[in-house]
């Protein structure tokens, strides 16, 4: 009989006896809590202290502003075109890469994980160069009269590229490690394609997607580089609400300016909260799809 | 459903074609099409207009000081980063799991909230900036505050590539080393901190890359003084604003080279690792 | 060196996992920790290796007490089931470590590790091995480097945990004569825990059973094989047929019926009666005697085994039988016991 690792024997430690002392232990918990305190807990906390300075009234006279509400209106358009295209095109791609070998795959990856890694200012810079005034594009959207960059397709344009790889990077590990066998029984039982798509795979799925468009939305809704570059920052028409903090700040409105940084950072802290929960629950059910 | 060919193995599962074809126009058209219009447009200006454009010492000052400050701000995070990665991944304590979903607060925070908070809590009547102005030390508005943003910035993904590696490690292996009679240093240094290497390099390259690219964090905070505070994403939005694209493109174009040099050596060194451990 | 345990207590929190262990391991043995798991097997020896802490009791190595020394302090060498190897090195460089990390005034010669991790590698049959990495070593290889490194420090005293426990059963086989080889040559004391009987069996000078974090024997392996010391061993070491009988006044009952048995201790009370195929008997069928029905005959090349339903009260019985003998299934055939063993239940 092979006796393979799955059955050793847990170890039962007390406390490991070859590691640093109790000290040295407390030292460093305490150095860490110092350490994101300054960096991460203290700026949190100076954004909803400087909302509130000039008290409740102020806040929401900020916020109601007509330029805000435009604001609000464009980030959200921004985000409601870009998340679910982006979607789309994860699932696609994750189907490709984790369900299929194909020559040059691996530069298909390193192309989806491009954007992560290119400056938002170079990527507002490239539009401009595709769709400005003296762009590649440019006779081709004088003769149609349209407009790309300084107004709505720009920014979206550019949200697009910067939240490109948010779902398929959530999906494709995720895939590969949970196989095809689940899509080849549908399959074996007489399941269509499509329905085999909608019944297994999709449910199997179903946290990492959310957490993938999760990621991308809050991404898409906070972008501020690249579609600085490509805005041309009009007031009350191609502001998204990162865009409008930069205005007020510059205006040396900074109760309005923190007033809307305010709703970012919440959205941020719902963000990270709702990706914790999922993240513990994502453990719970993978550690329960290994026990089966 | 695709037959077996040349180009792609006999697969049951359905629709290869589409979710490829898919995959190709997307990466095509959003990514690929507009970095090959720069790189195009690059290319138009030629390599003695780059230099000539290169050699504008305001130019070569913002990009020594985006390099230089992006490097010190990739050792920190390292260096910070791994140090919070092995609080979490060792230690249990409570608000360890607190700790731990706020490391990505950088991920998911605006930039430009990020900016106007570290700005205001390190300028010179800020929170932090009054006491630290008091002992001499100005952040908001010099090279130091970008440092400061650079590091916020570069910290969650120094933290997020060495968690797994020392989540991997055995307490066995410790244990191994310390009944082959080595102190606790010496199994720190020949025992737990090689492994971690080709991960802190990856750490770093990733921490690196993002901050030469990092605007929204950054303007605020730094001032954007020509010479001084003036690094290069902030130059090359200055520069489109004055209307002069061609000198916004050759700095565009150094950054973009500079990002790819660093997936390149993450990859590398990811490659190289795996050779020389082999598959376990 | 002499290993003495004496009183030896491990509590993990609230729940004890080692009760109370009196042990004597002497210079040059090769002790078989064998236990079910759970039964505290790994607790004991990582204590012996300091990688626990005992709750009470003391560990004297030879005259020394070590109970309180560090792992670095006992110089013992320690084989993990996981192996443990330093994957970023080679393994010319994992057997040297522990010879590296020496103190200056303690390490040797740089041209002296290199002696002796060539003979190391030789010991291990591992010659040219040296340069490559764990990663790339078969599980037996990896096995014999974790043994060579932990040879490479002259162990006080050496402690394997589980050694072939991840091996395949024809490696496990090699490898359990080559370390009875290497351990006639080097002559360390050596203690090594295992789950496998046959293992413990074949390989050690004495086997100490564990049951429940209580010593249940330790004794040469013949003598736990013919002469268990407890129910507890006589289950768990080879094979072995149990029936429940009750001993009253010198005799033993089962269902009512005498048994015709000799008894062995002279408490009256339920016992377990312990017997071994082998040693059951077929026979004609007496008045007195037991007799049985044939339920089923099992050929194979290990032999003839038969399994028989005993008529005057309910039980089976599994009897190894020689090829020779004509049974039929059905017949009815008298059974007696050449060997058995009693054990007083606890009421």
């Amino acid at each position: 009989m092979t006796k393979s690792f799955l059955q050793r024997d847990p170890i039962q430690r007390d406390r490991d006896m070859v590691r640093e002392s109790r000290l040295v232990e407390r030292t460093l918990i305490a150095l860490v809590f110092v350490i994101l305190a300054l960096f991460f807990f203290a700026p949190m906390l100076v954004v909803f202290v400087e909302a509130g300075r000039k008290g409740l009234l102020a806040y929401f006279t900020a916020i109601a502003d007509p330029e805000t509400k435009s604001a609000i209106k464009m980030t959200l358009m921004v985000a409601t075109l870009a998340v679910p295209i982006n979607a789309l095109f994860g699932l696609a791609a994750a189907w490709a890469i984790a369900r299929f070998e194909f020559p040059l795959k691996n530069l298909l990856v390193t192309l989806i994980d491009l954007p992560f890694s290119v400056s938002p200012v170079v990527v507002g810079l490239s539009f401009v160069v595709l769709f400005g005034s003296r762009g590649y594009f440019a006779p081709l959207l004088v003769q149609y009269n349209l407009q790309i960059i300084f107004a709505w397709p720009g920014l979206v344009l550019a949200t697009t590229f910067v939240t490109f790889p948010f779902v398929a990077r959530e999906l494709i590990p995720l895939m590969q490690q949970q196989g095809v066998e689940d899509e080849e029984a549908a399959l074996t039982l007489g399941a269509c394609p499509l329905k085999m798509f909608l019944t297994v795979t999709l449910p199997n799925i179903k946290w990492g997607l959310i957490y993938g468009i999760l990621l991308c939305n809050a991404r898409a809704m906070g972008e501020f580089g690249a579609v600085a570059v490509v805005s041309g920052r009009i007031r009350g028409m191609t502001t998204t609400l990162p865009l409008q903090v930069e205005v007020l700040y510059g205006g040396f409105d900074l109760s309005g300016a923190f007033a809307i940084a305010s709703i970012l950072a919440g959205l941020a802290l719902v963000t990270l909260i709702i990706k914790t929960v999922l993240e513990w629950r994502h453990a719970a059910d993978l550690a329960a799809s290994q026990r089966h | 459903m695709p037959g077996k060919s040349w180009f792609y193995p006999a697969s049951p599962m359905p629709g290869f074609r589409l979710a490829l074809g898919a995959s190709l126009l997307w990466v095509g058209l959003i990514v690929l099409l507009p970095l090959a219009g720069l790189a195009l447009r690059a290319s138009q200006i030629g390599l003695e207009g780059a230099i000539q454009i290169l050699m504008q010492p305001r130019l070569l000052a913002a990009l020594r000081l985006s390099f230089g400050l992006s490097f010190a701000a990739g050792i920190l995070s390292i260096l910070l980063g791994g140090l919070i990665a092995w609080v979490l991944t060792r230690y249990h304590f409570t608000g360890r799991r607190l700790l731990d979903a706020a490391i990505d607060l950088p991920f998911a925070l605006p930039t430009a909230v990020a900016g106007i908070a570290l700005t205001t809590l390190y300028a010179p009547t800020g929170w932090l900036g009054r006491p630290l102005n008091e002992l001499g030390i100005k952040v908001a508005f010099t090279p130091l505050g970008i440092f400061i943003a650079l590091v916020f910035i570069g910290l969650p993904f120094a933290v997020r590539t060495l968690q797994p590696i020392l989540e991997q490690t055995e307490v066995e292996v410790e244990e191994a080393s310390a009944s082959l009679g080595a102190k606790r240093w010496q199994t720190i240094l020949y025992i737990i901190l090689p492994p971690l290497l080709p991960a802190a390099l990856a750490g770093f390259a990733l921490a690196f890359a993002r901050a030469i690219g990092e605007y929204g964090s950054v303007i605020f905070i730094a001032g954007n003084i020509p010479f001084y505070t003036e690094i290069a994403p902030i130059l090359v939005v200055t520069r489109l604003e004055e209307f002069d694209e061609r000198g916004a493109i050759v700095v565009a174009i150094i950054m973009l080279l500079a990002s790819f040099l660093c997936l390149l050596a993450i990859n590398l060194v990811q490659a190289w690792t795996r050779r020389r451990l082999g598959h376990d | 060196m002499d290993i003495t345990l004496s009183g030896l207590k491990k509590t993990f929190g609230q729940s004890p996992a080692i009760h109370g262990i009196d042990l004597k391991i002497v210079s040059g043995e090769l002790l078989g920790l064998l236990g079910p798991s759970g039964s505290g097997k790994t607790t004991l020896l990582r204590m012996i290796a300091g990688l626990e802490l005992p709750t009470a009791g003391q560990i004297f190595f030879g005259k020394e007490d070590a109970s309180h020394k560090t792992i670095q302090e006992r110089r013992v060498g320690f084989v993990f089931q996981s192996y443990a190897l330093f994957k970023h090195m080679s393994v010319a460089e994992n057997i040297a470590y522990g010879l590296k990390v020496r103190p200056k005034a303690q390490r040797l010669e740089a041209a002296q590790i290199y002696k002796r991790v060539a003979e190391l590698l030789d010991l291990m049959q591992l010659a040219g091995y040296g340069g490559r990495f764990p990663g790339q070593l078969s599980g037996g290889q990896r096995q014999r480097v974790a043994l060579a490194r932990a040879l490479a420090v002259e162990p006080r005293v050496l402690l394997l945990d589980e050694p072939f426990g991840a091996l395949d059963a024809q490696v496990r086989k090699d490898l359990r004569r080559w370390l009875r080889e290497i351990h006639m040559r080097t002559g360390h004391t050596t203690i090594f825990v295992t789950h496998d009987q046959e293992e413990a069996l074949e390989l050690s000078d004495r086997v100490a059973v564990l049951a429940n974090g209580r010593l249940e024997q330790v004794a040469k392996p013949e003598i736990i094989y013919d002469q268990p010391a407890s129910a507890f061993v006589h289950g768990f070491i080879g094979e072995s047929n149990q029936i429940y009988v009750e001993q009253l006044n010198g005799r033993l009952f089962a269902a009512g019926s005498d048994l015709h048995l000799q008894c062995q201790d002279q408490t009256d009370g339920p016992h377990i009666l312990f017997v071994r195929p082998q040693h059951v008997k077929l026979s004609q069928p007496t008045e007195t005697g037991w007799r049985g029905q044939i339920k089923a005959i099992h050929q194979s090349f290990l032999g003839r085994r038969v399994e028989i339903a005993l008529s005057d009260f309910n039980g089976t019985l599994d009897a190894i039988v020689n090829d020779s003998e004509k049974l039929v299934i059905g017949e009815t055939i008298g059974v007696t016991l050449s060997n058995y063993r009693l054990f007083a239940l606890a009421r």
